[in-house]
């Protein structure tokens, strides 16, 4: 060609093509290795959020299996699966029970099962989280135990940490073991119609001088505040005179905290009318910060109840079958009747919270 | 414009031309090496934080099954004070020390139970070697991989660092206030440990000592400690 001898810049042209080739390879093999690390970065995000959903699992199985007590939980059909309710409404199943997403979208799906044959108090619970697209998959398993609440139940139906007054008909009985008050005050006997199956032991060296703290520390496991945390907790229903049977009625095998003090000012005086707990699975209940308590019309409780407080029942008839302990003086009149009862004792053992064991944490 | 009546270029604009071609190289050069630089600067930076990420994210999953144990439920009911669990008996607990002439603290030692069986497995030949320790020594991350003795000082080591100079690793163990569970509540005799360990690991490349980069990160020990 003629022209190119006289042309000037196609070098120039020829030269920056190349280079902005290289450039361009260069870019394209950077923007490759962002790509990479946004992959890994990803993959890492969605394996960490596998791992947190799993965990998620457990802490949601461990709050599913203590809302309602172990009562809920069962193994009917042997095949070391614990049946429970997955969700509220649920009926209990053998799992896969899959946990609500979380709101990354991450799910885990959970399953319990029994290390030891037939033994509800120990529960193995198996969590696999999944990322919001499924692509990872992490497992954690857990091994959860069943804490009594009340740590060393007294050999007395009838414990009380001041006087004891019983009146008319009232009836304290132990056939089982033969202990029927523990008194740290003086018991005083009102007519002579009230009736005593057993020992009277007052001033037990373990009760005399004993602070109210210190009382209720000997019997549970924990501090109030612990055993308050681990109850169903009822809140002052009313500012006078109330009926707190409603929430009662049908309670099984669990703690139940009524407090009448809180939230409206004075406390309240607590009648507990006609109610029925613990007929199936024995019930610890507390009464604290009421104006007077009384139980009254045949109310029947199996299991433990804790009076914080001085408590006069007036001419009203109830029956426990189980324990009594009071902080404070108690009175009893009319047929009061408290039976100890071993069967309801020991049962009390499953009251309580599962809490995970130490050193049972595993994701391998 | 045909051939016939070109005339070429004259001096002037050959000259002018020329100039503003070397301009225009000189750009695209610059531009070019400007590039290259860049570049290889963010893959040698990308290559060291993955790396440390990589070496961290080993550490802390597995730190963080420290304790386990087969038999927890023996836990369950032990006499105050006591723990039964071998994998957090004084010789096997997670403990933090240092390789000899290395810097305090980058040495840590643990143990959990890997094949199930409840006790501690030593023997790194038999794929039953349940004691696990990471370290720095000489600038190189080491994982422990075998002998019977837990020791900083002693086994034997793996070096999991190539191309990559660990110029700083350490841990720190914080056992938080104790919470007492299960316990008499009048004594509070026994008590749960939570242990959180926080790791920083700082390294540079090996290619280019410039290239230097720190991550830290807080691992909670799941297996509390009684």
């Amino acid at each position: 060609m003629v022209h190119m001898n006289h042309q000037c810049g196609a070098a120039t042209l020829v030269i920056s093509v190349a280079l902005l080739i290289a450039v361009t390879i260069i870019v394209l093999f950077g923007a490759n290795t962002s790509v990479m690390e946004q992959r890994i970065a990803t993959n890492d995000y969605r394996g960490k959020q596998a791992f947190e959903a799993a965990e998620a699992g457990i802490e949601y199985a461990v709050g599913r299996i203590n809302k309602e007590t172990f009562i809920n939980l069962s193994d009917s059909d042997n095949d070391q699966n614990v049946e429970f309710a997955c969700k509220d409404g649920d009926s209990p199943a053998d799992a896969p029970c899959d946990v609500p997403p979380l709101d990354n979208g991450a799910t885990a799906t959970v399953s319990l099962t029994l290390p030891a044959s037939s033994d509800l108090t120990a529960i193995e619970i198996n969590s696999t989280g999944f990322s919001d697209d499924r692509a990872a998959s992490r497992s954690v398993s857990v091994l959860v135990r069943l804490v009594p609440i009340l740590g060393n139940p007294p050999p007395a139906p009838l414990v009380a940490r001041s006087n004891v007054d019983l009146y008319d008909t009232a009836k304290i009985s132990n056939i089982a073991t033969g202990n029927a008050i523990w008194s740290g005050g003086s018991m005083t006997l009102h007519g002579g119609s009230v009736v005593i199956d057993g020992s009277v032991n007052d001033n037990p060296s373990n009760l005399s001088g004993v602070g109210a703290t210190e009382f209720f520390d000997n019997f549970f496991k924990s501090t109030k505040e612990q055993v308050r945390a681990q109850s169903k907790v009822i809140t002052q229903i009313d500012n006078g005179s109330t009926d707190y049977s409603a929430a009662l009625n049908g309670i099984n095998g669990r703690a139940v905290w009524i407090d009448a003090r809180d939230g409206l000012g004075n406390p309240d005086a607590v009648i507990i009318d006609n109610a029925t707990m613990g007929a199936t699975e024995p019930v610890i209940l507390i009464v604290d910060g009421f104006s007077s308590l009384t139980i009254i019309n045949g109310t029947q409780i199996n299991g433990l109840v804790y009076v914080i407080g001085p408590w006069d029942n007036g001419p009203n008839d109830a029956d426990i079958a189980g324990l009594v302990m009071v902080e404070d003086d108690v009175a009893l009149r009319s047929n009061f009747t408290i039976s100890y009862n071993t069967g309801i004792i020991s049962a009390l053992d499953n009251v309580g919270r599962y809490t995970k064991v130490a050193g049972s944490w595993r994701d391998f | 414009m045909t051939c016939k009546y070109q005339r070429g270029f004259t001096m002037t604009e050959l000259l002018v031309g020329a100039v503003i071609a070397l301009v225009v190289l000189a750009g695209v050069t610059t531009f070019y090496v400007s590039t290259i630089k860049t570049s290889t600067e963010s893959l040698k930076v990308a290559k060291l934080n993955q790396y440390l990420r990589a070496a961290m994210d080993l550490m802390v999953s597995d730190i963080r099954r420290a304790g386990y144990w087969a038999d927890p439920g023996n836990n369950y009911g032990a006499s105050s004070g006591s723990n039964p669990n071998p994998f957090m008996s004084s010789a096997y607990d997670i403990s933090i020390g240092a390789y000899s002439g290395e810097a305090a603290n980058s040495c840590i030692l643990y143990s959990y139970d890997l094949n199930k069986n409840g006790s501690v497995g030593i023997d790194p030949y038999v794929d039953n070697m349940e004691l696990f320790g990471f370290r720095v020594n000489d600038k190189v991350l080491q994982m422990r991989k075998g002998s019977s003795t837990l020791d900083c000082n002693g086994g034997n080591w793996e070096g999991i660092s190539d191309d990559v100079e660990i110029t700083g690793l350490n841990f720190l163990l914080d056992t938080n206030p104790a919470l007492v569970v299960d316990a008499d509540a009048s004594t509070g005799t026994k008590t749960i440990r939570i242990r959180k360990i926080t790791i920083t690991l700082s390294g540079r490349l090996l290619a280019d000592p410039d290239v230097s980069h720190s991550i830290s990160e807080t691992v909670r020990v799941r297996n509390d400690k009684f």
